[in-house]
C-alpha cells in the first residue's frame, strides 16, 4: 500500500491506546479492557472452537454502539449460512446487517489479484465505511497465495500498518495455533481450543500474547450459549491480589446451638470459612441450616448455595426439623441458590456465587455452601482446586461473608480422616461430624479439629438429630 | 440465448446460481465485485442484472444505479439479492430476492422479466 493511500485514512488519536470493548462476557477483563483500537490480532483455533461466533459477537456489539464493522470472508462458510447460524444468538441483530455490519467475500479477489487486490479491497473498505473493526475470516487462504512464509508475514505486517494508521482493529481468524503466522508481528494472539476431558468436551480461551497491557494469561473456560460466547476467567487469577485487612471488625457468629457455640468460644469468627466434614447422613446440612436460621433470627442475611437438594426439598427438611427458615425466605433475608450438579463450569459457579453475594450488598452475611463436591466435580483440572478455594474464600472474606462449607468423607470411617488437602490449609475452622455403629444403633458425634485464631473445646460431643434439629450432649457423651 | 450478469462475491453461491441459470437455458457472466461488474457493463448490455447487495469495492446499489443511469442499460431489469434486513432507500431495483433463496424462487424472479 502506498504512502498516499495510508495518508488518506482517517487519522486515529495519537498517544493513546484506546480500548475496544468486545461485548463478549468477561473477555474484556482478561484483556485489560478489550482489544486496542488499531491493533491487529490473530484469533486462532480449530474448527468449532468459536472463532466465528466470537468475531461476529464483537461486530454486533460494536454495531450496537453505533460503529461500522466489516466482516471479510476468505475460506469460510457463506454469508447466508453464517447469518442463519447466527440467528439463535441474542447478540445477532438482522437489522444491523447491511447497515452497520457489512459482509463481503474476499476470496475471489484474492484468487484473481493476490495480495495487491486484497490490499486494495482493505483500502476501499476503510475509505467507504470507516470501520472500527475488520474481521478476516478464513485467513489461512492467505498462506496459499503467499510465495513463502515470509511473504505471508509481510502481508500481515502491511495489514497491521493499515490498522495502526486508520485506528481500525483487525481480527485475523486462523484455524490453527497461529504458530509461524506472524505471531511476532501482531499485537495479540487469542487461542481458542476444544479438548475432551473424559466424555466432556471443553472449550477454552487463552491470550497467548497481548501487547500494551497485562492480560490474564492461561486457559479460561468458554461456554457458547444463547448469549454467544461467555468466558469464565480462572477465579484464582481474577482475585490474585486479595486485600490483607479484614473489611469489618471481626465478631463471633454463633450457630444458635449453645453447646457448640460454647465449644467455639461463642461461635466462628465473622469473615471466616468453616468446613463441616462428615459422611453422608451425619447432619452437615442440618447444622448448616441451623447456622442460617440463627442468622435469620438475628436479622442477618443468608445465602444457601447447594447442589444436591432442591429448594422445596431443603425447605421441607428444615420444616420437618423445626428450623424456621420460611419467614426469612419470604422476607428476602435468606436466598436459596440451587446449582444442579450436572455439566457445569468451576469458575461459572464461583461467578454465580460472588455475583449473588455482591448483588445482596449486605454486611455480616452468612453463606452455607452445601457440598464442596459440587465444585470439585466441576473441575477439569483438579490441581487447581487449592488455589481456587483459596481465591474464593479470600474473596468471600473481603465481602465480610462468614462461610460454612460441607464436605463429605467416607461412610463409617473408623478414624477421623484428614480433610481434603485443598481445603485444610485454607479454611479457618474444621468441624468433624462422625457416625459410628454401636449395639444396632448409629450414633453421631462432633469434634472441632481446628479453629484458627480462636480458643476451642477439642473434646468429642455426641449429638442427635431430633424433631427440633440438632441436640448436643454434654462433653464426654460421645460414643 | 438471453445473457444474465450475476454479481456475487461468494464464489460458491455464484457458481451455484450459474449452474441453475445455465441449466435453465441462460448465458451467464459472473463478476465478483461491484467494480468488476460496472467495468463489464461499460462494454456489454446484458438482458438482466442479478446482483448481491453487500459487495467489495462497490455495492449492489451502486451497480444498479450504474445500470439505470446509463441510457444504454436503463431498460435492463435489475434484481437485487441480499441477506441483509436493511437495504438503503432509493435503489431503483426491479425486484428483490431475500437470501437464502430456493432455485425455484430465483427462476421465478428471472422468469417474470425474461419469459
Amino acid at each position: 500500500m502506498s504512502d498516499d493511500e495510508l495518508a488518506s485514512f482517517p487519522a486515529p488519536e495519537v498517544g493513546t491506546l484506546a480500548r475496544l470493548e468486545t461485548g463478549v462476557a468477561r473477555l474484556d477483563p482478561i484483556l485489560s479492557g478489550g482489544f486496542h483500537r488499531g491493533g491487529t490480532y490473530l484469533v486462532c483455533g480449530a474448527p468449532g472452537s468459536g472463532k466465528t461466533i466470537l468475531a461476529n459477537q464483537l461486530c454486533f456489539e460494536r454495531a450496537r454502539r453505533g460503529d461500522t464493522v466489516v466482516y471479510v470472508t476468505f475460506l469460510a462458510e457463506s454469508h447466508s449460512r453464517m447469518l442463519l447460524h447466527l440467528q439463535p444468538f441474542a447478540f445477532f441483530d438482522r437489522e444491523q446487517v447491511g447497515k452497520n455490519v457489512h459482509y463481503v467475500s474476499g476470496f475471489s479477489i484474492l484468487e484473481k489479484g493476490g495480495f495487491p487486490a486484497v490490499r486494495q479491497l482493505v483500502h476501499q473498505l476503510l475509505k467507504r465505511y470507516e470501520p472500527t473493526v475488520i474481521v478476516f475470516d478464513g485467513a489461512q487462504a492467505f498462506r496459499g497465495f503467499a510465495s513463502s512464509e515470509i511473504g505471508f508475514q509481510r502481508f500481515l505486517r502491511e495489514l497491521q500498518a493499515v490498522g495502526t494508521m486508520s485506528g481500525c482493529t483487525l481480527l485475523i481468524l486462523l484455524p490453527d495455533t497461529g504458530e509461524g503466522s506472524g505471531v511476532d508481528l501482531v499485537d495479540g494472539v487469542i487461542e481458542l481450543t476444544m479438548r475432551d476431558f473424559g466424555p466432556r468436551t471443553v472449550r477454552e480461551l487463552s491470550p497467548r500474547k497481548f501487547r500494551g497491557g497485562p492480560s490474564l494469561l492461561g486457559r479460561h473456560e468458554v461456554e457458547i450459549g444463547r448469549n454467544g460466547i461467555v468466558v469464565h476467567p480462572r477465579t484464582e487469577i481474577v482475585f490474585a491480589s486479595p486485600a490483607e485487612a479484614d473489611p469489618e471488625e471481626r465478631v463471633r457468629v454463633p450457630f444458635g446451638l449453645p453447646p457448640l457455640d460454647a465449644m467455639l468460644d461463642g461461635g466462628v469468627l465473622s469473615g471466616s470459612s468453616t468446613v463441616l466434614l462428615g459422611a453422608p447422613g451425619t447432619g452437615k446440612t442440618v447444622l448448616g441450616l441451623h447456622f442460617l436460621a440463627e442468622g435469620a433470627r438475628r436479622g442477618e442475611p443468608g445465602v444457601y448455595f447447594g447442589f444436591y437438594e432442591t429448594p422445596p426439598r431443603l425447605m421441607a427438611k428444615a420444616d420437618a426439623l423445626g428450623i424456621d427458615l420460611r419467614r426469612a425466605l419470604d422476607e428476602g433475608r435468606l436466598e436459596l441458590q440451587w446449582q444442579p450438579p450436572l455439566e457445569t463450569n468451576l469458575d461459572a459457579l464461583a461467578e454465580r456465587l460472588l455475583e449473588r453475594i455482591a448483588a445482596r450488598g449486605a454486611r455480616r452475611l452468612r453463606l452455607f455452601i452445601d457440598g464442596v463436591a459440587g465444585f470439585r466435580d466441576a473441575a477439569i483440572y483438579p490441581e487447581r482446586l487449592e488455589r481456587f478455594f483459596a481465591a474464593l474464600t479470600h474473596r468471600l472474606r473481603e465481602h465480610d461473608v462468614t462461610t460454612l462449607l460441607s464436605d463429605e468423607t467416607a461412610l463409617f470411617a473408623d478414624s477421623i480422616d484428614l480433610p481434603r488437602r485443598e481445603l485444610a490449609a485454607i479454611v479457618e475452622n474444621i468441624v468433624y461430624l462422625r457416625q459410628s455403629e454401636r449395639e444396632d444403633e448409629v450414633r453421631h458425634s462432633l469434634v472441632i479439629l481446628k479453629a484458627r485464631e480462636s480458643a476451642y473445646d477439642p473434646r468429642v460431643r455426641a449429638f442427635r438429630i431430633r424433631q427440633h434439629g440438632i441436640e448436643l450432649s454434654p462433653p464426654g457423651g460421645a460414643s | 440465448m438471453k445473457r444474465i450478469l450475476v454479481v456475487e462475491d461468494e464464489f460458491d453461491l455464484a457458481e451455484l446460481v450459474q449452474i441453475v441459470l445455465e441449466n435453465a437455458g441462460f448465458e451467464v457472466t459472473l463478476a465478483s465485485d461491484g467494480k468488476e461488474a460496472m467495468a463489464w457493463l461499460d462494454e456489454h448490455v446484458p438482458d438482466l442484472v442479478l446482483t448481491d447487495f453487500m459487495l467489495p469495492f462497490a455495492d449492489g446499489g451502486e451497480v444498479i444505479e450504474h445500470v439505470k443511469g446509463d441510457p444504454r442499460l436503463s431498460k435492463v431489469p435489475a434484481i437485487l439479492m441480499s441477506a441483509a434486513a436493511t437495504i438503503r432507500d432509493g435503489i431503483r431495483r426491479d425486484a428483490f430476492l431475500k437470501k437464502p433463496f430456493h432455485p425455484s424462487a430465483l427462476l421465478a424472479a428471472i422468469g417474470s422479466f425474461l419469459a
